[in-house]
Formats: C-alpha cells, sequence, structure tokens
C-alpha cells in the first residue's frame, strides 16, 4: 500500500509543470547563482582618471591603478567639467585626479557597497604606489576622496531603488497575475468575454486599480525619500515616466503568465520564481553586477529589475537625462511589448476549461 | 418552424486527438427550449462555447440573432460583489442605462427574495439561489437567444424546479432557450431535444418522440 503512495506521489511531482520546476530548476538556479556567478567580491570596477597638470608621477599612477586586477582604467578625462557628465551618464564608478595638491577620487555613492569597494581598492593602490615611489617613507600623496550624489552614503540610495523594484513586481505581476487567473479559472471570465468589452479592455480594465495603487506607492516613495533626506535631484517628470514604465512591464509580464497558466497557484509560484527571486538577486540591487561573472552579467542586465534600479539611480539621484538612460528605458518598453504579444495567443488558445 | 433564431451547420471542434464536435448541426425557433443531453464529455459544453463565440470551430458556421444571453458551467459572477453590484456590473457591460439596470435589480431581487442576502457577497449565497441569480443576469440584455450550459448541475431537487420555471417563463416571451444537462428528468421539460456523443447528433426531436421513458433515453447512450 505504501509503494502506491510513493509511486503516486513521484508521478504527481513529475507531471506537475509547477512542482518540477521547484524541485529541480529552482535549486539548479540557486546553486548556479549562489555557487558561482553571485559574490559580493567585486571583480572590477570601471575608473576614469584626469591627469590635470599633465605630470608623469600622476601616469604612474595611473598604470598602477590599471595593473590592479580589481580596477580598470576607461580613459583619461580632459577637463574638469568632463567629470558629472561621465558619472550622470553611468560610464564609471570613480574619477581619480591626480593634481599638484595631491590625489583626489570622486565616487558615484549611490551604491554604498561599491563605493566603499572603489575606495578602498584605491587607497590601497595610492598606499602601495607611495611605497614604491618613495622607498624613504615620505608620506604619500594625500587621498581626499568625494562621493558624488550621497556624500555621507547613506543606505537608502541603494535599498530605496530596489526596494521599489520588489514592490512593484509583488504589486502589478503577482497580485495582478493571480488576480487575472482567477478570473480566468471562474465563469466570470468567459461571461465578460462574450460581453461587447472584448479580451483586451478586460484586462486593461482589471489593471487600472493596480495602476492607482502603484501611484499611491510612488507618492510612498516620495515621502520615504523627505523622511530619510534622500534629494531627488533629477527631473521629477522623467522620474515618473521611468517609473510607470516599469509598472507598465511588471504589469504585462504578470498578464503573461497569467495567460499561459491556467491555476492562480501556478502563477502565483512562477511569479516568484521566474521574476521575484532572480530580479532579487540579479538586479544589482543586492549583489553589485560588477560582482557578477561575465555571462552571468550579461543576462542581468536584460532584467527589467536592473533597467530599472540603474536608470532610478541615474534619473533620481544623479540628474541623468531622458537619452542617458536610453538602453534601460529601451529594455523596459521592449520586454513589455513583448510579453503583451507573447500573451495574445496565451488568452486566445482553444483548450477547453 | 419560424426564422431560427441560432443556427448552426455541420460545425467541428478538435483538441489534439480529440474530436470534441463532429459536423453538429442544429437550428432554434423563437420561444423554444432544446435540451442538448448527452454525458459528461460528449462535447454539448464545446459546441455552446462555439455558439457564444468562445471558441471557434474548426469548420461549419454558427449564425446568431444578436448576442446570446449566456450562463455557463459553474457559477459565473464576480463572487466578491453583492448580489446588486454584480446586476449593476453586468447591466453596464451589456449597455443597459442606470435606470433600467436598478429596475431590473429591484425585480430580480423581488423574484429571488434577495432581500435576506442583501449587502452580502455572492460567495456565501446557497447554490440554488446563486445559479438563480446568474440565470436572471443572463437575461439582463434580453436576448433572443439564451444559452445555459448545465445551469442545474448540483441543485436541489426544489432549486431545480424553481430554475426551470423560470427558463420556461423565459421561453414563453419568445427566447429560444439552449440548455445542456446530463440529467434525463430534465429532457421531459424541453420542448425539443438533440442527443449528443461523441460529438455528434445521435437523435433529434420532441422528447417523447425520442424517447418514451428516461430508460429508453439511457438506452442511446449505451449504444452510442
Amino acid at each position: 500500500m505504501l509503494r502506491a503512495v510513493i509511486v503516486k506521489e513521484f508521478r504527481h511531482l513529475f507531471r506537475d509543470r509547477v512542482s518540477f520546476l521547484l524541485l529541480f530548476l529552482m535549486p539548479a538556479f540557486l546553486v548556479l547563482m549562489l555557487g558561482y556567478a553571485l559574490s559580493f567580491q567585486v571583480h572590477h570596477h570601471d575608473i576614469l582618471v584626469y591627469n590635470p597638470v599633465h605630470s608623469m608621477e600622476a601616469e604612474r599612477f595611473f598604470a598602477r591603478l590599471d595593473a590592479n586586477p580589481l580596477l580598470q582604467v576607461l580613459g583619461h578625462l580632459e577637463r574638469m567639467d568632463e567629470i558629472e557628465p561621465a558619472f550622470s551618464q553611468g560610464k564609471t564608478r570613480a574619477v581619480v585626479m591626480y593634481g599638484d595638491d595631491g590625489l583626489e577620487v570622486f565616487i558615484d555613492g549611490t551604491n554604498t557597497f561599491t563605493a566603499r569597494s572603489v575606495k578602498s581598492q584605491i587607497g590601497a593602490a595610492a598606499a602601495q604606489f607611495a611605497a614604491e615611489e618613495n622607498p624613504l617613507a615620505v608620506p604619500a600623496p594625500e587621498l581626499r576622496i568625494r562621493y558624488l550624489y550621497n556624500p555621507s552614503l547613506k543606505k537608502g540610495y541603494t535599498s530605496i531603488p530596489g526596494l521599489m523594484m520588489l514592490i512593484f513586481i509583488l504589486v502589478n505581476t503577482i497580485v495582478l497575475g493571480t488576480s487575472i487567473n482567477r478570473e480566468k479559472t471562474q465563469g466570470s471570465w468567459r461571461l465578460l468575454s462574450i460581453t461587447r468589452l472584448g479580451m483586451g479592455r478586460i484586462v486593461f480594465g482589471k489593471t487600472v486599480p493596480f495602476i492607482a495603487i502603484s501611484i499611491l506607492h510612488i507618492a510612498m516613495l516620495y515621502g520615504v525619500c523627505r523622511i530619510f533626506d534622500i534629494e531627488v535631484v533629477g527631473s521629477m517628470a522623467l522620474f515618473f515616466f521611468l517609473q510607470m514604465l516599469y509598472i507598465a512591464c511588471c504589469m504585462s509580464l504578470g498578464i503573461l503568465i497569467s495567460a499561459w497558466f491556467d491555476r492562480p497557484l501556478d502563477v502565483l509560484i512562477l511569479s516568484w520564481v521566474v521574476l521575484f527571486v532572480p530580479n532579487v538577486f540579479l538586479s544589482g540591487f543586492v549583489f553589485p553586477l560588477s560582482a557578477m561573472e561575465a555571462p552571468v552579467r550579461a543576462v542581468a542586465q536584460m532584467l527589467p529589475g536592473a533597467a530599472f534600479v540603474d536608470a532610478f539611480r541615474n534619473i533620481a539621484f544623479k540628474g541623468s537625462g531622458f537619452m542617458g538612460n536610453l538602453p534601460q528605458i529601451a529594455i523596459l518598453a521592449g520586454e513589455s511589448v513583448l510579453a503583451l504579444l507573447l500573451s495574445i495567443p496565451g488568452f486566445k488558445r482553444t483548450v477547453p476549461r | 418552424m419560424s426564422t431560427p433564431v441560432l443556427s448552426a451547420h455541420e460545425v467541428s471542434k478538435r483538441f489534439g486527438s480529440i474530436q470534441a464536435v463532429d459536423k453538429l448541426s442544429l437550428e432554434l425557433a423563437p420561444g423554444e427550449i432544446l435540451g442538448l443531453l448527452g454525458a459528461n464529455g460528449a462535447g454539448k459544453t464545446t459546441f455552446i462555447r462555439m455558439v457564444c463565440g468562445l471558441i471557434r470551430p474548426d469548420s461549419g458556421t454558427v449564425q446568431v440573432s444578436g448576442r446570446p444571453g449566456y450562463m455557463c458551467q459553474g457559477f459565473s459572477l464576480i463572487e466578491e460583489l453583492t448580489p446588486e453590484e454584480n446586476i449593476r456590473f453586468y447591466g453596464a457591460l451589456y449597455g443597459l442605462s442606470r435606470k433600467e439596470t436598478e429596475r431590473r435589480a429591484a425585480d430580480i431581487s423581488a423574484r429571488l427574495h434577495l432581500d435576506y442576502y442583501r449587502g452580502r457577497q455572492v460567495k456565501y449565497l446557497p447554490t440554488g439561489w446563486r445559479q438563480a441569480l446568474s440565470f436572471c443576469v443572463a437575461i439582463l440584455p434580453d436576448p433572443a437567444v439564451l444559452i445555459l450550459d448545465e445551469p442545474t448541475s448540483g441543485l436541489d431537487s426544489l432549486s431545480r424546479r424553481r430554475l426551470w420555471e423560470m427558463i420556461r417563463e423565459r421561453a414563453a416571451q419568445g427566447t429560444g432557450v439552449i440548455v445542456s444537462t446530463h440529467y434525463l428528468d430534465e429532457a421531459y421539460y424541453c420542448t425539443r431535444l438533440s442527443l449528443v456523443s461523441a460529438g455528434r447528433l445521435i437523435a433529434s426531436g420532441a422528447p417523447r418522440e425520442v424517447a418514451a421513458s428516461e430508460e429508453e433515453l439511457l438506452t442511446y447512450f449505451k449504444h452510442a
């Protein structure tokens, strides 16, 4: 008798797509991510250098920086006023200026983890350089650090974009997806389908309350920023546009999952497994993107969460404009459209239910 | 026969290797109650969904006068709304004016004695009331064709009888009704029967012409 139960359970688990996903694909994903791809150890920081007095000493120091496996010198800046755009356009995490009055390092403070990491690497390189150049132990050049956008390295600058990214997935993908799916499994979906509304308007009608709730969450975000003294310096209109675009992307993905799966529980589990968990790990919110292996980073950068977090920091904290965030905006818009297009055949399936 | 309000000609539908409906043809006259009788999986629901436009047939044609009223298998209203809210919601979707919807809501409430359940979400209503309410919502747009997919499934005999009274009353007003059922006794409430087996029409006619008794009716399916 027990044998029958065990055999039945094996069959049950292997034939249920969602159980199969949780039993095999999810552990494989976690092992791959936490065992191989993800690390708090940043592989390298992209930095720019500036040598205002064109000194040979500065160039030797820059060569020393470039020799550090954790730092990569992307190029030289020619003028002081190129520093700010280099950050706002997301070209670099740090700019090292070696002038007459010593070393000055500008570091992007919006991600406190990488800011501290890059500071420690440059500091170590400076100390080593001083020891090599100056064997008589004359004091090393003074190292002055300036954290841009987040001078006191408040952790809110790092956590708030990630939290908003996850809240929007929770509301607009998971709750919306299960809500649509619950209706699909009830007779009300069929009854609605034969009215003059049409599928598109039914789905749109269902999204409107979620849009309203998300706008409430955006208002809460502004409140939180004020409470924690986090300054939004960029265009509020562009910032709002980014959030609405990301909300649309989350909704489209929720609609896509609900279109192709027939049980609310499937939608719930799948949303967590396929969207929520990967975005926690791979969006740069918990683990820095620069700490990921190159192939994983390439995939991670295509995730809506990563695009959102990146553009959020650029627009809100660095004051970056539309063109500076075009790749992220293109990813969010493209994935929204693709998800909606793929959901159409899912809703039109002629499987009797 | 007067001009049919519904006409299906050689309608077929296949799902993978299963031929759910196979060249099924039938017509429905105004005021007629057509019983679509068959065992579970006979193809009744698939045929009904094609008539409603929910599924596209692989071949054949379906013509319906206007949009049909539809009561699907299982409960079809929004469970988290009250009866009045459901009526107002579907009234709006069917394009009824606010005044007309309120009038209908009052009529339905009086008819079904819903006062006792006023303000309660429909998921807390007894099954018989829920099905009766679904029926009332299905006829909200005054359809020329009413399609009822196993409307009495799971109902006690009293609730079944009450629902059948409502169906016959509606048919008396000129609405053509298709009722699918697997209850043999309900066959004799219909004005005409169409027996479906493996997606095919195996017999059609007045109930007593098709089978004099439920036992005789059963033999159709045993030998189909």
